[in-house]
């Protein structure tokens, strides 16, 4: 018998719980998707409920808890930046919150193993990589001391080599530019990669004075140009000066300089990711690569390692962010306790979140005002009517199954679309998901089909990387003006319902293809539950809500009350766990 | 910089210990204080940059319309609108005598604004008096109000040039009073609780929150003495003979030695003497009750009933006095809002030095108390006013209003009765609302019947709202997703009642008012409307135990009430603080079902942990408890279970000893007087 470990990451930021049974990944979620506070940092309690619930186990049959870092090497990192000073009330103060936490929130009394962030991102990629060895490349913000690692994994053994220690941070600069170009910090990081294909690389120059190559996997940041340390703010007047502007207002028009700032951000990130990936190559000759990090979520970085880099094969655990941080604990934990790798196959989905039984659903819906339409019987019928729908221009709510693990909706809990429309771009991001006209959909295409349409010869399951758009059908929606996409190919083996629906879509029109984001609004965390679906279904201006086996058309019902009450419930909730105007240092 | 890493990581060491080198700590955090001046420095400047809007007035602004500036309600602030009074404009100027009313929902009218309000029923009486030729009374009531805003009301109050302020506020004071005590002040609470009891612990808050309670006042006064405001305060009164503390509110003190059995042996001695009627002995056993835990509002409300059989009105309400402040101790993060007894003498106190009148409810309507009959008749709940209640009060506040602007003396009898009334279907939507908010602070269920029935009374078209509550309330879904939901809200007359915005309970937090849909449908009867048989099928298809695990610690199975526990943790496993605890099952009896329930005792306990079916004479499993979590599983008969509601009921034994609570920070201290006797991790119950 294999023992049951509980992985945590959490107080941080994008806080999640996972569980191994007997060595097998059986569930994993984000503690946002529960509390509807968007990057939820505290301890994931409700998730741990979940993951038990769905293990059929309890707190009395946990072998052992894994968190994801070590609280007192990050204490030694938060002492040194001024984060915690001496004053009075550290007498009785207890520096150990994840401890404390585990034994008074959650209740456990067993074994608990901590791991460093690092190695807990590395773990995270490579254990679920399929791949008997990898080098290893670790890129965020900051965990405890280091911003970057490199090792290298084998069989069971990782072997972190290198570190780059705080303050030096290629997250950090990220993220700093980040908050220089209007955007909140921990949040917006998305919306710059986003923005870059809009512009030139005509501040690469300037932005080359911020960060400075080293020997080996070494770099540091020009300090000048960086106040975070202080915590109140990401960057110093300097960086004005250094591009001639100040820093754009959240909320004011978007320039050409903005695009440009964010075209060479990526740039200079990009020349030194595949610059230290070579140097790791080099000094692992492993042909395989496995990151993580939230660095590691920047897709065209991944792509442009790849290619220009002597890697043959990339993988990237798809919560590489600090939620994916769990999975990472819990299988070294795993390790430590069998002494064995607990999983030798690569990750097959991530569809480890909650799901909820049709009668559920029925039960809700009945208690409702909607009208739905039901396909117990004929779910081929379901998959038809909804393709039609899409095809007539429809947006769509699509909520089948198990909740995906990691910030990417993959046909679980999506917003889908035709994506041959040339105006269901802007219709989606300003009246579904009320956010900036400029930021791009990603396509989710049938695997077989994919070659045809994408410059892309292997399976892209988790939409982290992107490729050209070939494709003879104009597909607007999902292609970027660049002319490449954020591509997700689907299986029938990984999400059965998804891929009938695109075939079905495919049978009307000829095109394989969806536009598919995340089911959500700006701000709030993605749904989870049936009922955080049929509220955004309300407040999104969604079409149809394909929920289970049922379908609910909006322009059979009048919504206007609804929506009222709902838009104000999710203003007065919309929260976010963590402070955005610096990166969550504490 | 790579010395201050070391030392950084030295520190980090002696931090984690067990037993912290305070003095090494300091030495070496000294080497960091170059580098952090600067920080300290700019955190001092961050916090003084306070700005304060000086054309604002609760959720008005002033604003110019049509020439004239006038204060009209902010559409900033739309999401308050529903807590204030519903004004759009409020002119700056007037000829009339102008009085302005600040205080809390209790001022407004709760259950009957905006159809009939306090403000109206003043104003019709000021308006009878002839004293002003003429006068109006601007209501800048809210509900929930603190006294940090309260403040910021009546200071901008000048923009309206009032003529006198009636301050109708103290029943929402406890939470700001609290986070004034600092970590010292808890401290030394939790060493007077060990070395004196519970006693010394009520002088020391009540000293404490004296002087914040004075400042208060002193800052009313002065700052409507500066404007050429009169002030008229008038203290709310509690519900003294019809409102219960709820099972948080009465949860186990922890008590020196075997004084928490000797508590125990006295509540029980106490209840049987109340079932067989036996006065004498209920008195005794309440009071020893007390004499042991002066904390636990049980006791005063036993005793009370011992005084009321024998006549002793006025021993009665100062014993249910008592009652109502124990909420000071703590127990509770949620319990209704009232007006202590350190409250009340501290605006008598302040008030009479600086010469401002003052209109005492508790003193006034223990005179109407004399009447038994008018028990019930004052109000609501716990502190929102009938329609007589309000009459009552409004008319002892024109008093004092006319006396303050006259400077002359005159008789209670010489004011008359005011105009207003509130219609029927007022009375009646106020009394259905009032049976919505009784049952969601856990009160007894002959309270909420009192309620629907009165509600019928008064006008019988009731029973449509009374059955989309039902519904609304019986189903799982959250309250903002079904479909009478929006019935009830687009009916209108929940306008009295928050306009329906109370029903949206926070996430995962629904109960199911199990008592209270029983009283509406009691309610209906008499109408030739059986909901009986309709609602039981409800409740089934909702909640009905199937062969998938139904989660008994979800709010519809486990909670009678909004209240909770005074923790400063929120776990994800439920605590037992009492030693009875029941969960609400519902079943078709047609199976036998199967529970399952992870548990552990956090103290040493010589007895069984034992749970009952329906009554304390069915039990079905006894286990025993230690400090491990432990998993059990057992089968119930289906010939125990009755088709509809059962109740599942836990007796938690006492423990013979306590573990000592370490923690001694801040609601940490206080929350350690009170034990947890064991916590559940889940319980789920399902089909066989």
């Amino acid at each position: 018998m294999e023992p049951n470990i509980v992985g945590i990451s959490g107080l941080y930021h994008d806080s999640a719980c996972c569980i191994l049974k007997n060595g097998r990944l059986v569930a994993a979620a984000e503690e946002e998707r529960f509390t509807r506070i968007k990057f939820d940092p505290s301890i994931p309690k409700n998730a741990l409920k979940y993951c038990l619930k769905e293990a059929e186990l309890s707190i009395a049959d946990i072998d052992c808890i894994a968190f994801y870092e070590d609280p007192k090497k990050k204490l030694s990192r938060q002492i040194w930046s001024g984060q915690i000073q001496y004053d009075s009330s550290i007498k009785n103060k207890n520096f150990n919150r994840a401890e404390e936490e585990i034994r008074e929130v959650l209740g456990y009394t067993g074994k608990i193993l901590y791991y460093d962030h690092h190695l807990s991102h590395a773990a995270s990629s490579y254990y679920f990589s399929g791949f008997e060895e990898s080098a290893l490349l670790t890129v965020d913000g900051v965990g405890e001391w280091a911003s970057t690692t490199y090792g290298i994994g084998a069989k069971e053994k990782i072997d972190l080599f290198e570190e780059v220690h705080f303050p030096d941070s290629i997250g950090l600069l990220y993220s700093t530019i980040t908050s220089y170009l209007g955007f909140l910090v921990n949040n917006g990081e998305y919306k710059v990669m986003g923005l870059a294909p809009y512009g030139k690389p005509i501040y690469v120059d300037q932005m080359n004075n911020l960060i400075i190559s080293k020997a080996e996997g070494q770099y540091e940041l020009n300090m000048e140009y960086f106040d975070f340390i202080r915590g109140n703010r990401m960057y110093t007047e300097k960086l004005f000066d250094l591009f001639g502007k100040p820093a754009r207002l959240r909320e004011s028009d978007l320039e050409q300089f903005h695009a440009d700032m964010a075209k060479s951000l990526q740039q200079v990130l990009e020349t030194i990711l595949i610059e230290k990936a070579s140097y790791l190559y080099n000094k692992t000759g492993s042909e395989n690569l496995c990151m993580a990090g939230g660095v590691a979520l920047n897709c065209v970085a991944n792509g442009k390692i790849l290619k220009n880099t002597k890697f043959k094969n990339l993988f990237v655990q798809p919560a590489a962010n600090d939620a994916g941080g769990a999975l990472g604990a819990a299988t070294l934990a795993h390790v430590t306790l069998t002494g064995n790798r607990p999983n030798n196959d690569r990750l097959e989905n991530v569809y480890l979140g909650p799901s909820y039984k049709t009668e559920e659903i029925e039960r809700i819906l009945n208690g409702t005002k909607f009208n739905y339409k039901g396909f117990n019987s004929n779910e081929n019928e379901l998959f038809f009517e909804t393709a039609k729908r899409l095809s007539a221009g429809k947006v769509i709510g699509w909520f089948q199954g198990r909740m995906e693990f990691g910030p990417r909706s993959l046909g679980a809990r999506s917003i889908l679309a035709d994506p041959r429309d040339p105006e269901m771009k802007n219709r989606i991001n300003a009246m579904v998901k009320k956010r900036e006209g400029f930021r791009p959909f990603a396509p989710a295409a049938l695997l077989e089909k994919a070659s045809e349409h994408f410059e892309i010869d292997h399976a892209s399951p988790f939409m982290l990387e992107t490729c050209q758009v070939i494709s003879e059908i104009p597909l607007p929606a999902i292609t970027h003006i660049d002319g490449s996409a954020r591509l997700q190919t689907v299986t029938k083996e990984a999400n059965g319902r998804f891929y009938d629906l695109i075939h079905a879509f495919d049978k009307i029109t000829g095109c394989p293809i969806l536009l598919n984001t995340s089911f959500n609004v700006k701000g709030e965390p993605i749904v989870c539950t049936p009922e955080d679906a049929i509220k955004c279904f309300i407040h999104a201006d969604i079409d149809c809500l394909v929920i289970g086996n049922t379908i609910i058309d909006r322009d059979e019902h009048n919504l206007d009350f609804l929506k009222l009450i709902v838009k104000n419930s999710i203003e007065m909730n919309e929260r976010s766990g963590i402070q955005h105007e610096v990166y969550t240092f504490m | 910089m790579n010395e201050l890493k070391e030392t950084s990581k030295i520190l980090s060491d002696l931090l984690v210990s067990d037993h912290k080198d305070m003095s090494r700590i300091e030495d070496l955090f000294n080497k960091f204080e170059m580098q952090f001046s600067s920080i300290k420095k700019e955190n001092l400047t961050k916090s003084d940059d306070i700005h304060k809007e000086k054309d604002i007035l609760g959720i008005w602004k002033m604003k110019n319309v049509k020439g004239e500036t006038v204060l009209q309600r902010n559409e900033d602030k739309r999401n308050e609108w529903h807590a204030w009074a519903n004004v759009h404009e409020i002119s700056l100027k007037t000829n009339k005598k102008r009085v302005v009313l600040l205080g809390e929902s209790v001022a407004r009218g709760f259950f009957y604004t905006p159809n009939y309000s306090v403000a109206d029923e003043l104003e019709s009486i000021l308006k009878s008096s002839n004293v002003f030729r003429d006068v109006e009374v601007v209501d800048l009531s809210k509900n929930a109000i603190e006294m940090e805003e309260i403040i910021n009301v009546a200071q901008s109050c000048d923009l309206l040039k009032p003529d006198l302020m009636v301050m109708f506020a103290g029943n929402n004071w406890l939470s700001e009073l609290y986070q004034k005590l600092d970590n010292k002040d808890f401290k030394e609470l939790s060493f007077l609780y060990k070395k004196e009891g519970f006693e010394s612990v009520k002088l020391y808050l009540e000293n404490k929150f004296e002087k914040i309670i004075s400042n208060f006042i002193d800052l009313v006064i002065t700052t409507n003495k500066n404007n050429k405001i009169a002030t008229v305060f008038v203290i709310p009164a509690f519900n003294l003979f019809n409102w219960k503390s709820d099972d948080t509110e009465k949860t186990v003190s922890l008590l020196k030695k075997d004084d928490l059995i000797k508590w125990l042996e006295a509540k029980d001695k106490a209840e049987n003497a109340l079932i067989h009627e036996n006065y004498d002995l209920l008195e005794f056993e309440s009071n020893q009750m007390i004499e042991l835990d002066s904390s636990n509002p049980l006791g005063y409300e036993l005793l009370s009933k011992a005084y009321m059989q024998k006549d002793k009105i006025l021993e009665a309400i100062q014993c249910l006095d008592k009652s109502k402040d124990t909420i000071l101790f703590g127990r509770a993060l949620n319990s209704s809002p009232r007006c202590f007894q350190v409250i009340r003498n501290t605006i008598i106190k302040k008030a009479s030095k600086e010469g401002v009148q003052v209109v005492d409810l508790f003193s006034i309507f223990n005179k109407v108390y004399e009447d038994r009959s008018k028990h019930n008749e004052l109000f609501l709940d716990y502190c929102h006013l009938s329609a007589d209640g309000i009459k009552i009060a409004m008319k002892h506040t024109a008093q004092m209003v006319i006396e303050s602007v006259t400077n002359k003396k005159i008789s209670i009898k010489s004011i008359p009765d005011s105009k207003t009334f509130p219609k029927k279907n007022t009375e009646s939507v106020a009394h259905f609302a009032a049976a919505i908010h009784n049952a969601h602070w856990s009160q007894p269920k002959e309270v909420l019947e009192y309620h629907c029935q009165k509600a019928i009374e008064l006008d019988e078209n009731i029973k449509t709202l009374m059955l989309l509550y039902a519904d609304l309330s019986s189903r799982k879904n959250t309250n903002e997703l079904c479909r009478s939901f929006e019935e009830i809200i687009l009916e209108g007359s929940m306008h009295q009642f928050e306009g329906g915005l109370a029903f949206l309970h926070p996430r995962g937090e629904k109960m199911m008012d199990i008592d209270l849909i029983d009283a509406i449908a009691n309610a209906i009867k008499p109408l030739g409307l059986n909901y009986q048989a309709e609602l039981k099928e409800l409740r089934f298809s909702q909640h009905g135990i199937t062969k998938i695990p139904t989660n008994l610690l979800e709010p519809f199975y486990s909670a009678q009430g909004y209240n909770k526990t005074n923790d400063a943790i929120s776990r994800n496993f439920f605590r037992i603080r009492s030693t009875e605890k029941v969960f609400n099952i519902i079943s078709d009896g047609l199976n036998n079902l199967q529970i399952k329930m992870c548990y552990r005792g956090l103290h040493e306990t010589r007895d069984h942990l034992k749970i009952y079916l329906n009554t304390n004479e069915q039990e079905i499993y006894e286990v025993e408890i230690n400090r491990d979590w432990n998993t059990i599983c057992f089968e119930i008969a289906k010939n125990k279970i009755c088709p509809g509601i059962n109740k599942l009921i836990l007796k938690w034994p006492v423990p013979y000893e306590f573990k000592e609570t370490h923690n001694e920070n801040n609601y940490a201290s206080v929350n350690s007087f009170f034990p947890v006797l064991g916590d559940i991790y889940s319980l789920t119950i399902a089909t066989v």
